[in-house]
């Protein structure tokens, strides 16, 4: 399956919140990435037609996007998991499958899935954070779509909720096309397919993260400063990490110019998403 | 899928705690405020003697009871011009304790028993009122009406006695309908408003074509909910009633009841009741859906019920006042009178169905105007 969004835009009043984004997505996990503001939501959004694009096109597998005909193939997973609390997780999913106009029997399939099973006839108010969040999914994952979208789906939960919903998104990878929305970019570590970053409704870039190391790598700068001098440094640069050394620091940095440090052995996703919105956060 | 759909609202509603633990407080308030009515009702000497007075007239209507009754009120009456009694003290020989008392008791109830054996010919000198107008008016529809009456009027009869107090306090108890209508209000609240505040509403406007559906499934639940709700406040009211004394009785024609003398339908009470009922809860049904109408522009339940409270308020104001004589259905006994009943039901079943419309239109819509 692919996607192709041709110059998509959509205005709220006079604010831009999606300026002109041209994507092609096939099967694969994508990462949103973009500060709070960017337009990650709206994009998500228009894409499983919740609200309505201004300008441009959707396409899908090459058939013009018609909301109301394609509803079925996306599955979307809200930011903040909105559950029916007094209801148990089967009456929920039966719920939804009733929603979906889709047989019942793929409760249990899809229980299993998310690995709440056991937790079938419990009310889904004493479930716990992760599991709720995978509850959110199970519903958005029901009807087996083609296209999930996941709006800051690791947002509130701990490190081991965090991978065993990392390994579920994995294992639902195949043959779909996941876009997980965060401004947690660790998140997308060894999951992502590509990332697609978005600042103040415009696209940055649409990399996968080897290739956005890889040209990245060669603004990045690292050094050792003395604890006299780190405020300097901070001030002057984009510092990405600072690692004690002794009495010492070694910091890492970017930078557009030539600096006369030398340059970073190693990035990661992180000083990635700083070098994108470092700036953003400056202004805060 | 629409009964999955409808099993889910219902789930939705039943396992609400917010809506058990509100429904139990109407219960509780429902019958508070039927005991605080009724408290001079049952309670003292007054109302034991009246009971026990009545053991020996209610039921079938005799010469010998009449009799009796005049004799002991006789009796009483000539004690009481004597100044043979004493308010302080019990006197024995009376059924209230007090001469005074029983003096009381049986003049209200003679004037209620002779109203029962006058009835006949009440009715009799009506139609011959109704015969004058008959032949006098040249207006062919006042000619008509009066026809109608008379055929309606002929034939009737009582033959049973029964105190209908209590009767007249469970029929004229409006309490419950107010009770209902914040308890349909709150189910809208429920099934609109909270699922905005808790984006659980997301999954409507994803499924899109079900849209339809899920709306129709809401407006089911809100009309299955106010009428086992509002039933179930009548049923209560019947039952503290009848434990109170209301035990005969029911199954009498309306026109035992003095003030429905000349009621044109040949109903009896329990009918009239069950009427009303329904009558009422189209009533508390057309609030919800104004209401609900209104919900469209909310997003948090405090906002919702402020305005319930508002509107219940203005409504209440306006139909006081006569205002709201739009609604007359509401109130069967001047419907009846007026004979609109029929009218004012196309009337606001169609107001009903417009204004559903509409706010299916706005449902459908709403999320694209809402977000961000």
């Amino acid at each position: 399956m692919n996607i192709y969004i041709n110059d998509l835009s959509k205005y709220y009043k006079n604010k831009k919140a999606l300026d002109h984004i041209t994507l092609h997505l096939s099967s694969g996990i994508y990462g949103l990435i973009g500060p709070n503001g960017a337009g990650k939501t709206t994009f998500l959004s228009i894409l499983c037609g919740l609200i309505k694009n201004d300008s441009g096109t959707i396409e899908i597998d090459e058939v013009k996007f018609l909301s109301d005909d394609f509803y079925h193939v996306f599955g979307y997973v809200p930011q903040s998991p909105a559950l029916y609390v007094d209801l148990t997780c089967n009456e929920f999913l039966e719920y939804i499958c009733a929603l979906k106009s889709i047989d019942k029997n793929q409760i249990d399939h899809t229980l299993k899935l998310v690995n709440l099973y056991d937790q079938k006839y419990i009310k889904i108010k004493k479930l716990s954070g992760g599991m709720k969040q995978r509850l959110s999914i199970a519903q958005a994952i029901i009807n087996d779509p083609q296209i999930l979208l996941l709006d800051e789906p690791t947002t509130g939960l701990d490190p081991i909720e965090r991978l065993r919903l990392k390994n579920l998104l994995r294992n639902l990878s195949k043959n779909k096309i996941i876009i997980i929305s965060t401004h947690i970019i660790q998140d997308m570590d060894h999951l992502a397919k590509s990332l697609i970053f978005f600042k103040n409704g415009q696209l940055l870039d649409f990399k996968s993260p080897q290739e956005l190391i890889l040209s990245l790598k060669q603004f990045f700068y690292e050094t050792i400063v003395s604890k006299n001098d780190l405020q300097k440094y901070i001030e002057t640069y984009h510092v990405s990490s600072i690692v004690p050394i002794n009495d010492d620091y070694k910091i890492k940095f970017f930078s557009h110019k030539d600096e006369l440090f030398p340059h970073c052995k190693e990035i990661n996703l992180e000083d990635i998403y700083l070098y994108y919105y470092g700036d953003v956060y400056d202004k805060r | 899928m629409v009964m999955f759909m409808i099993k889910g609202e219902l789930y939705k509603l039943l396992r609400s705690k917010s809506i058990k633990v509100l429904f139990i407080l109407l219960l509780v308030l429902n019958n508070l405020q039927i005991i605080y009515v009724n408290y001079q009702n049952i309670y003292g000497d007054i109302n034991t003697g009246k009971r026990k007075i009545l053991k020996i007239i209610e039921g079938p209507i005799s010469q010998q009871k009449y009799d009796w009754l005049v004799n002991y009120h006789n009796t009483m009456l000539e004690q009481v011009n004597n100044g043979n009694y004493n308010t302080k003290n019990k006197s024995k020989n009376t059924f209230s304790g007090y001469v005074f008392g029983d003096e009381q008791i049986s003049n209200n109830l003679l004037e209620d028993y002779e109203y029962t054996i006058n009835y006949h010919s009440s009715i009799k000198n009506k139609i011959t009122i109704l015969d004058e107008n008959i032949k006098k008016t040249q207006n062919s529809k006042w000619k008509k009406e009066n026809i109608m009456l008379k055929k309606r009027l002929k034939n009737r009869n009582l033959s049973y006695y029964y105190d209908y107090t209590l009767i007249n306090n469970f029929m004229n108890q409006d309490f419950q309908y107010l009770l209902s209508l914040i308890f349909c209000i709150i189910l809208v609240i429920k099934l609109f408003i909270y699922e905005k505040q808790k984006q659980t509403d997301l999954y409507f406007y994803i499924s899109r074509k079900q849209i339809k559906k899920i709306f129709i499934s809401k407006i089911l639940m809100i009309l299955l909910f106010t009428f086992i709700s509002s039933l179930l406040l009548l049923i209560e009211s019947y039952l503290i009633y009848y434990f109170l004394g209301m035990k005969n009785g029911l199954f009498q024609p309306l026109y035992a009841l003095s003030h429905f003398m000349y009621e044109p339908y040949n109903i009896s009470i329990f009918f009239y009741i069950v009427c009303n009922y329904f009558f009422r809860l189209v009533g508390c049904l057309s609030f919800s859906y104004l209401f609900l109408f209104l919900c469209h522009f909310l997003n948090k339940e405090y906002k919702g019920f402020f305005i319930a409270i508002l509107i219940i308020y203005i409504s209440i104001q306006l139909y006081n006042n006569n205002l709201l004589s739009i609604i007359s259905f509401s109130s069967l006994n001047d419907s009846i009178y007026n004979q609109k009943i029929f009218m004012s039901s196309l009337l606001f079943s169609f107001i009903i169905l417009n204004l559903n419309f509409f706010t299916y239109f706005l449902f459908k819509r709403r999320y694209y105007v809402s977000i961000n």
